[in-house]
């Protein structure tokens, strides 16, 4: 009997905390040195919400940690951060060298056990990535020491993560991951509840697609959208499967523009899909939301999330650059992190302008849908701050 | 031995012995040759920066394919003298089948159409029995090493020695691929260079 895709939005909702406000926002991450980026959300419980990221010095450099925060849901804030894995710590875990980490990924399966899978490269850039899995049987606050996945016969380089993980009704794991060595292509492998590979399936092919975001439609149906790496039409793609994951349909590209860059897909409560993208043909200064048809026929814009004052994107002088991001920061950041500023403002030359000017971007959404009827979603905020965004599904009936 | 023994093991001879098998170490007398490798595999232990080179390796080229241990482990017997060299005509047939596999394997992984190979190791019923046929082939044929490597491959396998879950990487890895796809070519693009450009 094959798996079928477990209703996560199923039983019993119990809204019995409802946010202050039908859409807030705040900083998730509080450290202003550091590059951050590729966020992940998960639900610990009615209450906790757990995001992960990385954060370093800069992308794939040796510090690089793989940092977390919780959020209190009836409260409203974004704890203290705190490293969940490190080079030195998964190296020692790992027995081999490890020279850089990257994008993590968490999710709490049905069976109450955390996971965290994260990358990490040995040698060369990403191409040579690895999957790593850690688990908490404590909802994280001991892990398990992390072990690798095996899942390429050519010297098991070259599977990143980034989509969230989905669940099945045997208790197996659907990871979507992707390929970045020589060939840019998508799969979806078959996790057991204990994280050993059982098998893989190709979701895309070829060199021009990555990063799948799964949504599941029905018990065995789910949509993968995926970004575009080709130089073709600069389209987001789709493909489809009806039999859980074990064969999906030639990726499709769709209306919305997509620059080479992360999304994120979730299903709504009135069977439409919510999707968080950059619609644009070049750059991430503009991060937007769109709910389209399970047809992915007709998009229909939301809200832009964050957006650079220059429409074209066009990068700034730091004489209006600066401005801008402050009442940008001031606008996100959230009541607790507001005291950030000064620190942040500091920091700004090194890690946002070049000479040519001072750029905003927003980018690598990461969206989730709760049982109790609220959407997360977190996201790299100028590469300086994972910024969170919660909206009700009554927001969501206010837009049209 | 339980995996993560094994696995030390195989790190260890994975880092010291092809090193033992390149160096003109046949050239050495017998008590050299001996020391030789218990020189390298001291070597293949001493921590750089707290890993070992042995470590090192293993972090580039992961764990190797028992296919790819045992030949290494079997090379490095015969030149130590315990055992002498298998005929040259099953050296080939070993070669062709592990290049062959290679030409199988690795083009698909690469995602270059929807078909791969590699998913058939996970629920390896097919490849077993494939790989069951070939023992018994090469069984009949007499080739006792080429059936001493598919089944402790196997067997490797059956005891999930390596953190692979993928029958395919206890039968194959790209290090033994690339070892007799090059062997198999440098024999045969002779055919096709004029003998003046041939060295002498």
């Amino acid at each position: 009997m094959p798996a079928a895709f477990l209703d996560e939005q199923a039983g019993s909702p119990t809204l019995a905390l409802s946010p202050s406000s039908p859409f807030v926002n705040s900083f998730a991450s509080s450290d202003v040195d550091d590059y951050v980026h590729a966020a992940a959300l998960t639900q610990l419980s009615e209450d906790t919400l757990l995001s992960v990221w990385f954060a370093g010095s800069r992308e794939g450099a040796a510090d690089v940690q793989i940092r977390g925060a919780h959020f209190d849901v009836s409260e409203e804030t974004w704890q203290e951060e705190f490293v969940l894995a490190t080079r030195e710590s998964t190296q020692q875990g790992l027995d081999r060298y490890v020279r850089k980490l990257g994008n993590p990924v968490v999710a709490l399966a049905p069976d109450q056990r955390l996971w965290l899978f994260y990358v990490s490269v040995s040698i060369g850039g990403w191409g040579g990535s690895a999957i790593n899995a850690m688990h908490s049987e404590d909802m994280g606050a001991t892990w398990s020491t992390p072990r690798r996945l095996v899942t390429s016969p050519f010297f098991n380089i070259s599977t990143l993560v980034r989509g969230a993980p989905v669940f099945h009704d045997d208790g197996s794991i659907g990871l979507p991951v992707y390929h970045e060595f020589i060939g840019k292509f998508a799969e979806y492998l078959y996790l057991s509840a204990d994280g050993e590979v059982l098998d893989k399936y190709r979701i895309s092919r070829g060199n021009h697609s990555l990063q799948p975001t799964i949504v599941p439609t029905g018990p065995e149906s789910a949509i993968a959208m995926l970004r575009y790496a080709g130089t073709e039409h600069h389209r987001v793609l789709a493909s489809r499967t009806e039999d859980a994951g074990r064969s999906w349909s030639k990726p499709v590209p769709l209306e919305p523009f997509n620059p080479n860059s992360s999304l994120a897909a979730a299903m709504t409560h009135r069977n439409t899909l919510l999707v968080a993208l950059n619609n644009l043909r070049d750059g991430r200064f503009r991060l937007s939301l769109y709910e389209t048809d399970l047809e992915m026929e007709n998009w229909e814009h939301l809200i832009d999330l964050d957006a650079s004052p220059d429409p074209d994107g066009d990068p700034l002088p730091e004489s209006s650059f600066t401005p801008a991001l402050r009442r940008q920061f001031m606008a996100s950041s959230g009541a607790d992190r507001d005291d950030l500023l000064g620190g942040f403002l500091a920091e700004v030359d090194e890690r946002m302008c070049r000479r040519a000017g001072c750029e905003f971007e927003y980018e690598y959404p990461y969206l989730v849908h709760t049982r109790e009827g609220i959407f997360h979603l977190v996201y790299s905020w100028n590469n300086s701050f994972i910024k969170h965004v919660s909206f009700t599904e009554d927001w969501l009936e206010s837009r049209n | 031995m339980t995996p993560l023994e094994f696995v030390f093991w195989q790190s260890l001879a994975s880092a010291a012995l092809p090193l033992f098998l390149l160096l003109p170490s046949a050239r050495l007398s017998p008590p050299l040759r001996h020391a030789l490798l218990l020189a390298l595999l001291a070597l293949a232990l001493v921590p750089i920066n707290g890993l070992s080179p042995a470590t090192y390796l293993r972090s580039v080229f992961d764990d190797l394919a028992l296919t790819t241990s045992l030949a290494l482990l079997l090379g490095t017997v015969v030149r130590l003298g315990w055992m002498a060299r298998p005929p040259e005509a099953q050296l080939t047939l070993l070669l062709w089948l592990f290049a062959g596999m290679a030409v199988v394997l690795y083009p698909a992984a690469l995602g270059l159409t929807f078909v791969d190979p590699y998913r058939l190791g996970f629920a390896p019923r097919l490849l077993l029995a494939g790989v069951g046929l070939l023992s018994l082939g090469l069984l009949w044929q007499r080739h006792y090493l080429g059936c001493l490597l598919l089944s402790v491959a196997t067997l490797g396998f059956v005891l999930q020695l390596k953190g692979s879950t993928n029958y395919w990487d206890y039968l194959i890895d790209p290090a033994l691929a690339t070892f007799c796809m090059g062997v198999l070519l440098r024999r045969h693009a002779r055919r096709f260079i004029p003998s003046r450009y041939r060295s002498a």
